[in-house]
């Protein structure tokens, strides 16, 4: 293992933890967290009425009758409210969301400080036309700085050749994201690596969700209500990850009433259904999913597809009072061969179990959430006879609370955690042989949003974790921000600064950017976890009511990246060495909704570069460091959406393009002897093909593109629909690379023109 | 022949979606611009502002981007490297082996592969200059190296340049001097040990034991080598003597080992050393990573490899 540093001095501590931590903590511990005497609060639940739903973004207004005093907030994605600092007396209460009935209530305020209150909206649906209207007119996706929140509307306005959005292809939307091709599953966001991805499904831990067939992932559109999408300067409510934060909600059943769908694709082939258990108190959901391509592909294109995933959803909810709980368990496997000509295949299966509940606690203010789950990931690999193999075991408990203390939110949690890990990883990294670890560590979190005058906001916070025999106590200052200098909350000037660190590490032979298998170990070598720093601004603004506009920028450090040693070793195994570098940007998109026309375009540019000390660089370059830009550093990115919803049809058209990923472009090949026991035989010597090159990753591939198009049109038969999609991936035919092999000059392309349709049943 | 390049580029310029892409943005632009010569009838769809004119544009952009992208270039242009060059050139044996492997754009040499390469030894004191002869080895299934030969006489203290040279004038070269000859090497049997005494040699590039074994189920024959390059000392007294000592036991239970139940014969055992010249390097030195790197441990001239000459002698025992 070539671990020598010795050149990136510099770089070995990026901020000094003292410097940022210690007046953070100040400031969240000086903060008031009890709520004036003499004032009320009064928090819950707002819900659909009909499914159960939390329905994010409804209004709770207390209207004081005799002052005119108004207090208000909006529900967050569980549904959650919180009013505080209410003066005694009586109010009207006004809960509403756009498509449902307003509710409203007289009430008596002051009897008691802290006041529960929870609010179930039905549906209107004499509003319902005027609603989706409006919806489009708001946009869809909420943006922040660093994070999205995404909404179904969103997933379902990129077309998938599966009769309904995913969020893998709408993340593939979004500029800074990066996958290497339509396949694989590997997502690389602003600079990082899949590994460095922490994807959250209500609350609980997957290791790698996105399928192997790169349009699809365990999250179905039909299946999820939101996701955050945190692409850099996450809160401190999520740690151990260094790049990007997907916390997805997963829908709950009806509680009403039993219904499913049946739908079929020559990609995918899925069953869904949900129900009440009790009814308006309980309910189940259950999809199975199930690709199909390997079997269809021979028919549709022009070569069979090896490719194979499916997926295993079951969620049981229950709500009552001021507690809602749930439980779901979600498996997927994936198998096949990125090159097809090759026997060698890549497959990795997630499990994972999760319970989480939301409640109210009776006579406080707070909000306290509670996960409890297990996860497992497991990657295998088969090379000639051997098998490269990994696992991970994880299993967590963490509690997380909201309370408000005057203007203040203040947000804290704990976690417990432990992990085993078992590899075995030595036919394709010399020095990582068979092991088996156990890891358990602890931490916590703390931090508090509170307003500097009327137009700015500011949330310090901090983590700090523990694990016993590892890494020690390690602290990680969070700091988020934002300025509404015309005091709108449609022209928001935001920003994000964070340090965030790593204990357990996907490493992959990052060689080439399309490698699939990863192999998970702790991070990574000599107890340094990986670790990366954080800094980003950007600027968002509506203009008029049909355009969005928002720009960012951000900043990154890396230190401790594991990467493949340099080596002119033409051979598949190779050997690890640590980098440092940074990655930077920015991203511009542009959002119109108006009537039946929505539309986005994206434009993202990226530059990463590592900085890597490997023993033999003096001898190669007369210099110990290196600089290079690695297989994922994909420089410009161009996304483009279009579409129309108009009665029963839909259409939607997208287009992406990204410049070339680097690769090793080698000037030739030829033996290696070695003269080190001696003169060789020539005749008779076991000699080492080579090859000779510059200098890694010096090369680009071609840019890639691809223009998508469907059109949906839905038949109603009394409750009951059929969606009909037609349409087609590549629709130019662009012959975009996916893998080339430099040693055998095999290149593997991207799927060619894919026209499908696909049928989806609907029934109640 | 044609290159990986020129594969690459002719494959992707004849290819259906690249013509299909550059017709069909022909087609549109020819479409728009009807569009423009005909204001007073407008198109119903693309009527006024600049959304027509923006999505003829990008349609166009798009349509002409299609296909492959002929601008992909595998291989990196090599002026430096055409020839790799491995081996020695001994003034002891009748006939000289050298591994001279044109630089080549696939991982390995394949059965049909031919070089139109031409390697020559010049004895640079008499100017006489031999071509060598080329012959294909077979290391595994479709796996193939080149070695050439000479049965060219080489002396000791002399000089020669071994050149190898493609018909387009691109050539690597090394020039090496053979050192003296030495005095036969003296094998003394202990109780276990045979120790080996090598006098008058200023570079040692090999001390090695051989046996050659045949394997009566294959019918085939095996030289095992026992290096003991790295394990050789210089005696104190007598001074400039290079020693080492190995156990023939032990070589030979290796030997059973590896043919497990496999019938053999031991059909010779001998020791083998060989004096270098000027230019040898002693490897054991360096990193392998260094030694993997094509310029950092070579004397090669525009090229890759190492070529040193050597006198060696044999003692059976």
């Amino acid at each position: 293992m070539l671990i020598h540093l010795s050149g990136l001095k510099k770089y070995d501590r990026l901020i000094p933890p003292g410097v940022l931590v210690t007046p953070v903590m100040i400031i969240i511990l000086i903060l008031p967290i009890a709520a004036p005497a003499q004032t009320v609060s009064v928090q819950g639940f707002i819900t659909d009425g009909s499914s159960g739903q939390p329905l994010e973004g409804a209004n709770v207004i207390f209207r004081e009758i005799e002052e005119e005093q108004i207090y208000g907030a909006a529900a967050d994605r569980n549904g959650f409210y919180n009013v505080t600092g209410i003066a005694p007396g009586r109010y009207e209460l006004q809960v509403s969301f756009l498509g449902y009935t307003p509710h409203t209530d007289t009430l008596h305020l002051g009897d008691q400080p802290n006041l529960i209150l929870s609010v179930a909206l039905q549906t209107d649906p004499e509003q319902l036309d005027e609603v989706i209207v409006t919806l489009r007119r708001t946009g869809a996706t909420r943006r922040s700085v660093g994070v999205q929140r995404l909404s179904t509307i969103e997933l379902r306005r990129v077309p998938t050749p599966a009769g309904s959005g995913d969020l893998a292809s709408y993340l593939l939307t979004l500029p800074g994201v990066v996958a290497t091709g339509d396949r694989g599953g590997q997502l690389f966001i602003r600079g990082g690596t899949p590994t460095q991805n922490m994807v959250l499904i209500d609350g609980a831990m997957i290791y790698q969700p996105f399928h192997i067939v790169g349009f699809f992932s365990a999250f179905p559109q039909d299946l999820v209500t939101g996701a955050d999408f945190y692409a850099g300067g996450f809160g401190s409510r999520y740690s151990g990850r260094v790049s990007s934060v997907i916390d997805v909600q997963m829908r709950e059943g009806n509680r009403y009433e039993s219904m499913g769908s049946v739908s079929v694709s020559p990609f995918v082939a899925g069953v869904m259904a949900e129900g009440p258990v009790e009814e308006g108190v309980s309910s189940w959901i259950a999809s199975v999913r199930r690709s199909v391509i390997e079997h269809t592909s021979p028919v549709f294109l022009p070569e069979q597809q090896p490719l194979r995933f499916e997926s295993h959803y079951f969620k049981f909810s229950h709500s009552q009072d001021d507690v809602r709980c749930s439980a779901s368990v979600l498996h997927t496997y994936d198998r096949g061969r990125m090159d097809f000509e090759h026997d060698d295949a890549v497959q990795w299966g997630n499990f994972v179990l999760g319970g989480r509940c939301l409640s109210l606690p009776e006579g406080t203010d707070m909000f306290r959430e509670m996960n409890l789950s297990v996860s497992r990931i497991g990657n295998t690999m088969n090379v000639g006879h051997s098998e490269l193999f990994s696992n991970v075991f994880r299993s967590s408990i963490d509690v997380h609370s909201i309370r408000m203390a005057g203007g203040v939110r203040i947000n804290y949690g704990l976690f417990i955690l432990m992990k085993f890990l078992n590899y075995d990883m030595q036919e394709l990294f010399f020095t990582r042989r068979r092991s088996d670890t156990f890891i358990s560590g602890a931490g916590g979190y703390l931090e508090a949003g509170f307003p500097v005058g009327r137009r700015i906001r500011i949330q310090p916070g901090g983590v700090f974790a523990f694990y016993p025999g590892m890494y020690g106590i390690v602290l990680e200052p969070r700091l988020q921000a934002s300025w509404q200098p015309f005091g709108r909350d449609e022209e928001e000037l935001s920003a994000a600064f964070g340090l965030y660190r790593q204990p357990l590490i996907g490493v992959a032979d990052r060689r080439d950017a399309s490698s699939v298998f990863t192999g998970w170990m702790l991070s990574p070598i000599d107890e340094k976890q990986k670790e990366a720093i954080h800094a980003l601004a950007g600027w968002g603004q509506s203009l008029g009511d049909e355009f969005q506009w928002s720009v960012e920028g951000f900043y990154k450090w890396i230190r401790n990246q594991p990467v493949p040693v340099w080596s002119t070793n033409a051979q598949f195994t190779t050997e690890l060495a640590l980098a440092h570098g940074y990655v930077y940007g920015g991203d511009v998109r542009l959002d119109y909704n108006r009537g039946p026309f929505y539309g986005s375009a994206g434009y993202g540019y990226t530059l990463t570069e590592y900085t890597s000390a490997q023993d033999h660089f003096s001898v190669w370059y007369d210099e110990p460091v290196q600089r290079f830009h690695p297989p994922h550093d994909r420089r410009h990115q161009i996304n483009m959406q279009v579409g129309l919803e108009l009665r029963k049809y839909t259409i939607n058209i997208g287009w992406q393009m990204g410049t070339g990923l680097p690769f090793t472009q080698p000037m030739g090949f030829d033996e290696r002897i070695r003269y080190g026991d001696g003169l060789p035989n020539v005749r008779t010597i076991y000699e080492f093909p080579r090859m000779i090159m510059d200098r890694p990753y010096q090369a680009r591939m071609p840019d890639y593109h691809r223009l998508d198009v469907s059109m949906e049109r839905l038949f109603r038969f009394g409750n009951s629909g059929l969606r009909f999609q037609a349409g087609a991936i590549n629709v130019y035919d662009r012959t975009n690379i996916f893998y080339y092999d430099v040693f055998t000059h095999r290149r593997i392309d991207q799927l060619p023109i894919a026209p499908y349709f696909s049928l989806k049943l609907e029934v109640r | 022949m044609m290159s990986v390049n020129e594969k690459t580029k002719d494959k992707c310029e004849n290819s259906l979606p690249n013509a299909f892409g550059r017709d069909l943005g022909v087609f549109v632009l020819f479409l728009c611009y009807r569009k423009k010569k005909h204001p007073d009838k407008p198109s119903r769809q693309l009527e006024g502002g600049l959304l027509p004119f923006a999505f003829c544009l990008f349609t166009i952009y798009v349509l002409t981007l299609s296909g492959c992208d002929d601008t992909f270039q595998p291989i990196q242009e090599n002026p430096e490297h055409p020839f790799t060059i491995y081996g020695h050139l001994d003034a002891s044996v009748d006939t000289n082996w050298v591994r001279v492997t044109p630089v080549r754009e696939t991982l390995y040499l394949e059965e049909g592969d031919t070089t139109d390469a031409v390697v020559t030894i010049e004895h640079l004191e008499t100017g006489e200059i031999v071509t060598l002869k080329d012959s294909l080895f077979q290391r595994a299934p479709r796996i193939f190296v080149l070695n050439w030969w000479t049965t060219m006489q080489l002396e000791p203290m002399q000089s020669y340049r071994l050149v190898a040279k493609k018909p387009d004038g691109r050539a690597s070269s090394a020039t090496v001097t053979l050192p003296d000859t030495f005095p036969e090497p003296i094998a003394t049997a202990g109780f276990v040990n045979i120790d080996v005494y090598i006098e008058g040699v200023k570079n040692l590039a090999d001390a090695s034991v051989y046996y050659l074994v045949r394997d009566h189920v294959n019918n085939s024959s095996i030289n095992f080598k026992f290096t003991h390059l790295k394990d050789t000392v210089r005696t104190a007294m007598p001074p400039g003597v290079h020693q080492f000592n190995f156990n023939p036991e032990e070589h030979e239970s290796y030997i059973d080992d590896f043919f497990y139940e496999i019938p053999y014969t031991i059909l010779g055992r001998w020791i083998y050393v060989a004096s270098a010249g000027p230019e040898w390097i002693y490897f054991p030195d360096y990193d392998e990573r260094e030694l993997e790197l094509p310029d950092a441990v070579t004397n090669i001239e525009n090229g890759a490899g190492f070529l040193i000459g050597v006198v060696s002698k044999r003692v059976e025992f």
